[in-house]
């Protein structure tokens, strides 16, 4: 028998599992019931626009615009919205950072945004492959230019330590040999253009560079390897890495410090069944609508953003023209440019995005929404409220 | 509003009032605080020692480096006192300092069981920590025993765990121009009440950064007035130091200052990016100190420069540098004995390619502490030997 989803339920389903919500919505979930809302949440993601600019390969900067504001336009009109608060998890999660990586234009972002799109909800396995071959990755870490004589321990470090088993569970000696393993992981143009001469819609590929390539044995959390892809396997292997990434998607879609009895449970479905069926467990479990976990989480500035003017109607910005441009600079100021986190951590997020001058940014955004109360619909972005004043009410940051 | 803060915003409101918006007139600040204040820089990602203070006589460190290592002929000198070490180009702005004994330098910092994740290192600078059993940083225990919220401040987006206390955390404080509140009245007045309005849970730590932000507003709000004269370089970091010497020329009353540089991460292309970097620090420090001269507080003022760790030493295939161990601080003021406070690099003698650590970090704090009057045992919690830089 379906199980029945409340009225208020829906609503905080539908903002923690989308960002974005209005009250109609919010009914349809009722109406359909708890598991088939968590289905109809967890459609697979619609495609997201092609990108194409007119920029050049130096002009960066009005790229990284272009693509902040796709994908921007695309969270607030996609029919899967959940899917775009998912990638949103894994680009803080697998990062890159557009000012850090030179050469990767808005197009090899945007093709790793595609990535997590595409195999976000699948086996964490196929993803972390895809992304140690993802052209964006291989320059941001640096290992395009890792060559056997001396190999760039970037990549293999932050492998380890953020993006599977965490720290605690290997040595300096296992980066090292995984560095090795690595080396000529590397990229390209396609047909060998050279970066000079390529327009800016050319996207990176991957090459393995066998010349580059250390083929000697390695010895990498106690096993005997040669290659990048057995490190990979390795680590795919782990438990440890369900238990740590697993966790953080907890910390993303439940609460701060979730509880260590969710944690494994949760870290056993990631591992068997990948990330969609690890959210169809949690938004089907009785935990989660426990309101100690409602409204547990603070919104990140995009979800902030989207989630506020999808409850005004706007279902477009433009970056390039006023008042957009006033508010990429205010989702700088609030600390969290799309393509671009502070590091290789991603954004640490709760209490932290509230600090005195970030905080003072998400309040000088709602001047924008003075006056326009018609038309503003708040049921699914905060709890309490009422006309646009409700917005400066401490629930108005909340998740 | 305390008796201290009262004589100050008396002496700010008398400054003012004559309308020029310069830095605070010397008659004013004659009567202001004589408190001393640290300055704490934050250089995140790990700047590289040896590319820094160069062991430019050390045959072995240009074979260990072949395409990046400094040419002899661009390194700047630091004559007898610096052993054999000098400085990269791009410190030329504190030479000055150098020479007039004010800046001192102490290579090789770091602690036991160096770690070299950006993030577990940071954290165990941040709360002078290496067995990481400690979750509230050095700063924020210190500010835990102070009266005044304003205790310490940080120039930036969100508060480090360094100012973190388990009572409270420094304000952050991005940009003093950019700090005010520009909302139509009904909003704000709404933000008022709501702020009144106690609740529970992660909605009452909304309500209490509400309250902070309020605080800070009215703060924040005096400051604008006060200019800088000295000019500093062009971006976030160079804009934070001209806020520090606003919010001190402007009575702010903060003990510490802490704002961080980051991009010193350099696995790759690590010669030009480094130059620029450390040509902000330097430009930065050497317009800061003119700021505090202009209002006789440059003895006041102690800055304190720190990686959360140095580089390795044979440099990668890729133009550049992985994680190491001990790593450079930096310590200047008008009142710091300066000096060479350590020893040229063991090039010969490594960890896994990189130096090993020669100083804790926490000796340098020691001495950081008592600067501001601070007791370093109760904050450090253990008793580490102040470095003799003052």
């Amino acid at each position: 028998m379906a199980r029945a989803l409340t009225y208020p339920q829906a609503t905080h389903l539908l903002r923690r599992a989308a960002a974005r919500g209005r009250k109609q919505e919010a009914q349809q979930l009722v109406e359909m019931g708890l598991e088939a809302a968590v289905d109809h949440l967890l459609r697979d993601p619609a495609p997201a626009p092609i990108y194409t600019t007119a920029a050049t390969r130096n002009e960066r900067g009005q790229q990284h615009r272009e693509i902040s504001q796709l994908w921007l336009n695309h969270w607030l009109t996609t029919p899967t919205p959940a899917a775009e608060r998912m990638v949103l998890f894994w680009h803080g999660h697998l990062t890159s950072e557009f000012r850090e990586t030179m050469g990767a234009q808005g197009i090899d972002f945007w093709n790793q945004f595609a990535t997590f799109r595409q195999l976000g909800y699948g086996p964490y396995g196929e993803l972390l492959k895809a992304i140690a071959r993802n052209p964006v990755m291989l320059l941001y870490l640096n290992n395009a230019q890792s060559r056997k004589e001396h190999p760039n321990q970037n990549w293999a470090r932050e492998l380890l330590e953020l993006y599977t088993i965490g720290p605690g569970h290997y040595t300096e000696q296992d980066i090292l040999e995984a560095a090795r393993a690595f080396t000529g992981w590397t990229v390209r143009l396609p047909g060998n253009q050279r970066p000079r001469e390529a327009s800016a819609n050319v996207a990176y590929e991957f090459f393995f560079n066998r010349n580059w390539h250390d083929t000697g044995e390695k010895t990498f959390l106690g096993k005997r390897i040669r290659s990048g892809e057995e490190v990979l396997e390795i680590l795919i292997a782990h438990p440890k890495t369900y238990e740590f990434v697993g966790r953080k998607l907890l910390k993303f879609y439940l609460c701060p410090d979730p509880p260590e009895p969710l944690v494994q449970e949760g870290a056993r479905v990631f591992r068997s069944s990948g990330t969609k069926e690890f959210l169809r467990w949690l938004f089907t479990h009785e935990a989660f609508y426990n309101p100690e976990y409602r409204n547990a989480l603070i919104k990140s500035p995009l979800e902030y953003l989207v989630g506020l003017w999808y409850a005004a109607g706007v279902s477009r910005v433009d970056f390039e023209e006023r008042p957009g441009r006033g508010l990429y600079q205010a989702l700088a100021a609030m600390g969290q440019i799309p393509f671009d986190p502070p590091n290789v951590a991603g954004w640490d997020g709760g209490l932290a995005w509230l600090a005195e001058s970030p905080f003072l940014t998400r309040l000088n955004v709602l001047a924008g929404f003075a006056g326009r109360e018609r038309g503003l619909d708040l049921e699914v972005f905060m709890d309490n409220a009422g006309g646009a004043l409700a917005l400066v009410k401490p629930e108005a940051q909340l998740l | 509003m305390n008796r201290r803060d009262f004589i100050q915003k008396s002496l700010l409101t008398l400054a003012l009032g004559q309308g020029a918006p310069s830095l605070l007139s010397r008659t004013a600040l004659a009567a202001q605080s004589r408190d001393k204040i640290l300055v704490v820089i934050n250089l995140f990602g790990g700047n590289d020692q040896l590319n820094t203070l160069i062991p430019y006589r050390n045959e072995l460190y240009y074979r260990l480096r072949p395409n990046i290592a400094i040419k002899r002929e661009e390194v700047l000198d630091l004559g007898a006192n610096g052993q054999k070490l000098g400085f990269h180009p791009e410190l030329r702005p504190l030479m000055s300092m150098w020479n007039n004994g004010e800046l001192a330098i102490i290579p090789q910092v770091g602690y036991p069981n160096p770690n070299r994740s950006h993030f577990i290192s940071t954290s165990i600078w941040h709360t002078a920590d290496p067995s990481r059993r400690q979750e509230t940083g050095w700063l924020g225990r210190w500010g835990d025993l102070q009266d005044d919220p304003f205790c310490d401040t940080f120039l930036g987006g969100a508060t480090p765990q360094a100012q973190m206390g388990e009572r409270r955390s420094a304000p952050a404080i991005s940009s003093i121009d950019a700090f005010s509140i520009r909302l139509p009245r009904q909003f704000e007045e709404a933000f008022n009440k709501e702020a009144r309005l106690a609740r529970s849970g992660t909605a009452e730590q909304v309500r209490q950064a509400m309250l902070s932000l309020k605080g800070a507003l009215d703060k924040i709000g005096r400051l604008r007035e006060v200019k800088n004269r000295a000019q500093y370089p062009d971006n976030a970091f160079g804009r934070s130091m001209g806020d520090i010497a606003r919010m001190i020329a402007g009575g702010l009353g903060s003990s510490v200052y802490y704002t961080t540089l980051g991009g010193w991460d350099t696995h790759a292309g690590q010669p030009p990016r480094q130059a620029e970097l450390l040509g902000y620090v330097a430009q930065a420090t050497a317009a800061f100190r003119a700021d505090m001269k202009a209002i006789g507080r440059d003895r006041d003022v102690m800055i304190m420069v720190f990686s959360e760790f140095g580089r390795q030493v044979a440099e990668n295939a890729s133009f550049g540098t992985d994680h190491g161990e001990g790593g450079l601080m930096l310590v200047l003021g008008g009142g710091v004995k300066g000096g060479l406070f350590g020893s040229e690099p063991d090039l010969e003698d490594l960890e896994l390619n990189a130096l090993k650590y020669q100083t804790d970090f926490r000796n340098v704090y020691a001495t950081a502490l008592n600067w501001i009057a601070a007791n370093p045992k109760e904050v450090l919690g253990a008793d580490f030997s102040p470095v003799a830089l003052w």
